[in-house]
């Protein structure tokens, strides 16, 4: 009888204790699944930061000492919902580990010159999990990779499989890929819209030489000295609207870049001076051969970390005036 | 007899202080662990409940553009915080408001405009704090508990709701920046952020949809207007084809636009190819003021621009804004079809295609803004 006594005390004991065992481990579990989430998601927010608020704004990820730099800025701290873990570390208080390394890429080249590179950022990040060690083999990949390393070497480094390691690897690439054609598009748009404006102006002015020509046409004639009248025509008379006869129709002029505005196109300009750093440089190459002048935009890099090693890119757009 | 009385005359003395000795010895050294079990257990859940309270602010935000305010008479129908976000989660209400060691979180929120591309950006920005087992408020990385931080802010406790989102759009971003929890205290933060990337996304591919199949439209209705023309004398054809506007015809806040004679539906004897919307004045769009009943009318009218364009309905509006007192509803874009060109603050005249070097084909515009400027019935667009 006693030790039924003793064995149901002992039991019930250990039924308790083993009920908040269980319950603490669930929790646990529980947890640690978030944790695991949470890390994930911060990774994701991290690159979402960098490609989506960064690259379009500054027009490439500026260059930091190292990792933990890229993980605390401003944009990071402010961008992302992290909360588990000071910056830099991931929810079990490690810090994260991984790579970081720029390269300049030419996204856009032609044989007329035309040449876009840009700096490109590769990341690595690296969590060492719940078990808070990185797996071996993982971390001689990590260790392998050094300033030689290629953007591609980087972005091919993945978890080990079985391993509760975290791995994200993410470059800027498309981001910069992205940005460049939304500037392109705006180049494309006012070329297009200049193009348009400029045909209406031919339009309209070759109906005003017409009509010129129709009301001074009694000036080609002159007396013959028998009474009548010859066709007579030099060549200031048909220059004569060039020379700026009375009535003469004149060609509307347009300052594309003063009256952006008259065009339409001053949103799109605003969208490449003001937030591109890039400068539209407009000029007239004159073929002398009246209508037939050739307009050309130039993209100029006016400060942004685009271009070569000396910050040069080149595009030019041209609008033929032959339209 | 007297064996059976011995086998059933109960404990003896000895046998029950044995037994209580056992159980006092295993109660105690069971004791400590079991206190720091129970104190481990609290303290998951409430990780667990706070994470769970952070999704559920994202959701909150993707439904309503917004998160709620910690004062309740700044939310519909008078609802407390804890009751809006309780709409997104499987957590009562109760559960959102008290934490795991019995006392009230404090629920931060506040909102910043922020430019992105040029564009003006309300971003959303909150957190949430529990005290902790000590039921005290400890001083939080950065942010100083009844301190002053380095912009000379001071912060009261977070059982005051002045705590960081007090100060300048600089001092309050800056304290959300380095805003974490301290001692044994919980705290997660939220922002929208991203969603609002999102949404400025969104919004600038549906503006670049519309203001395309915009010229596509107008493409069209030039090339009916062609072929109407065609077997007309050139008397009729006035104005003449190239002068005309073949963008669906918006109106402004007060008066008729003086050019609505170039509209291509307005010009009787060409009408009928291009009568979009079946009568003369018939403005599509109305850009009229800034109420909600002005909004909700410009909502209904850019639906119906859109289906003409044969654009989904969500393409009538701005993912980045909602109507006031509608935070289900997306705020449409305003539609300005035959718009002045826009100088500097003045809006100039509208193009009126003779005077030399005045375009009047400027294209229609979409914004998400209405500017207007000062004289009567006049719009920048």
């Amino acid at each position: 009888m006693q030790a039924i006594f003793m064995f149901a005390i002992v039991g019930l004991i250990a039924g308790g204790l083993s009920f908040i065992a269980r319950s603490v481990s669930e929790s646990m579990v529980g947890l640690r699944d978030r944790q695991v989430a949470e890390t994930e998601r911060f990774f994701e927010e991290v690159e979402a930061v960098y490609t989506r608020q960064i690259v379009p704004q500054l027009m490439a990820v500026p260059e930091e000492a190292e990792l933990r730099d890229y993980l605390v800025r401003d944009e990071i701290r402010q961008g992302v919902n992290w909360s588990m873990a000071p910056l830099g570390q991931d929810a079990w208080k490690k810090d994260i580990t991984g790579f970081v390394s720029r390269e300049f890429i030419t996204i856009l080249a032609a044989t007329d010159g035309t040449n876009v590179t840009v700096p490109v950022t590769a990341f690595l990040l690296v969590s060492a999990g719940p078990d808070r060690e990185v797996d071996p083999a993982l971390q001689a990949e990590i260790d392998a990779l050094n300033a030689s390393s290629t953007l591609r070497d980087i972005t091919r480094v993945e978890a080990t499989a079985g391993t509760d390691d975290i791995v994200l690897a993410f470059t800027t690439q498309k981001a910069q890929e992205k940005r460049w054609l939304d500037v392109q598009g705006r180049i494309g748009q006012i070329a297009g819209i200049m193009e348009r404006h400029y045909a209406q102006q031919i339009q309209r002015f070759q109906g005003d030489i017409a009509n010129f020509y129709t009301l001074n046409v009694a000036d080609f004639f002159v007396d013959d000295g028998a009474g009548g009248r010859t066709l007579s025509i030099t060549e200031d008379m048909l220059n004569a609207w060039q020379a700026g006869a009375p009535g003469a129709p004149t060609f509307a002029s347009l300052d594309t870049e003063a009256e952006r505005a008259i065009l339409g196109v001053e949103e799109n300009w605003r969208f490449i001076e003001e937030t591109s750093n890039l400068r539209i440089n407009v000029s007239v190459l004159s073929s002398g051969s009246g209508f037939e002048d050739i307009l050309r935009l130039e993209l100029v890099n006016d400060g942004s970390p685009w271009g070569d090693a000396s910050g040069t890119l080149t595009y030019i757009t041209e609008v033929a005036g032959n339209v | 007899m007297f064996k059976y009385m011995r086998n059933n005359q109960g404990f003896s003395l000895p046998e029950i202080v044995i037994a209580v000795a056992v159980m006092a010895i295993v109660l105690g050294v069971t004791f400590t662990p079991i206190a720091t079990f129970l104190d481990k257990k609290t303290k998951l859940e409430e990780e667990q409940i706070l994470l769970e309270v952070q999704k559920t602010m994202d959701a909150y935000a993707r439904a309503f553009n917004a998160l709620p305010s910690e004062d309740s008479s700044e939310n519909p129908d008078g609802e407390t915080w804890n009751e809006r976000l309780a709409q997104f989660t499987n957590l009562s209400p109760a559960e959102i408001l008290t934490d795991e060691f019995g006392a009230e979180r404090v629920y931060i929120h506040t909102t910043t405009t922020e430019t992105f591309l040029g564009t003006d950006i309300e971003v959303h920005y909150a957190s949430l704090h529990s005290r902790g087992g000590n039921l005290n408020a400890e001083a939080a990385d950065g942010i100083p508990v009844g301190g002053t931080d380095g912009f000379g802010v001071t912060y009261e406790t977070p059982d005051n709701a002045d705590w960081w989102q007090n100060g300048t759009q600089e001092e309050v971003l800056d304290a959300f920046r380095n805003l974490a929890a301290g001692g044994d205290d919980f705290l997660i933060k939220f922002t929208d952020n991203q969603r609002k990337i999102d949404a400025y996304e969104t919004t600038i591919a549906r503006l670049g949809k519309v203001a395309e199949s915009l010229e596509t439209f107008a493409k069209e209705r030039f090339t009916e207007a062609v072929v109407a023309d065609a077997a007309l004398p050139e008397v009729s054809q006035d104005p003449l084809i190239n002068q005309r506007v073949y963008y669906p015809q918006s109106q402004v806040p007060s008066g008729a636009p003086a050019d609505s004679a170039n509209y291509a539906s307005d010009i009787g004897t060409v009408m009928g190819p291009f009568d979009f919307t079946g009568g003369v004045s018939n403005d599509i769009v109305f850009n009229d003021g800034g109420s909600e009943a002005n909004h909700l009318e410009r909502r209904d009218n850019m639906i119906e621009l859109m289906r003409l364009l044969g654009l989904p309905d969500s393409f009538c509006c701005s993912s980045l804004q909602r109507i006031p007192n509608n935070p289900d509803l997306e705020m449409p874009f305003y539609f300005f079809s035959n718009p002045r060109p826009r100088v500097g603050v003045s809006c100039g005249n509208r193009p009126d295609g003779v005077t030399a070097g005045r375009n009047i084909f400027l294209p229609a515009r979409i914004t998400t803004t209405f500017v207007a400027d000062g004289s009567a019935g006049a719009t920048c667009g």
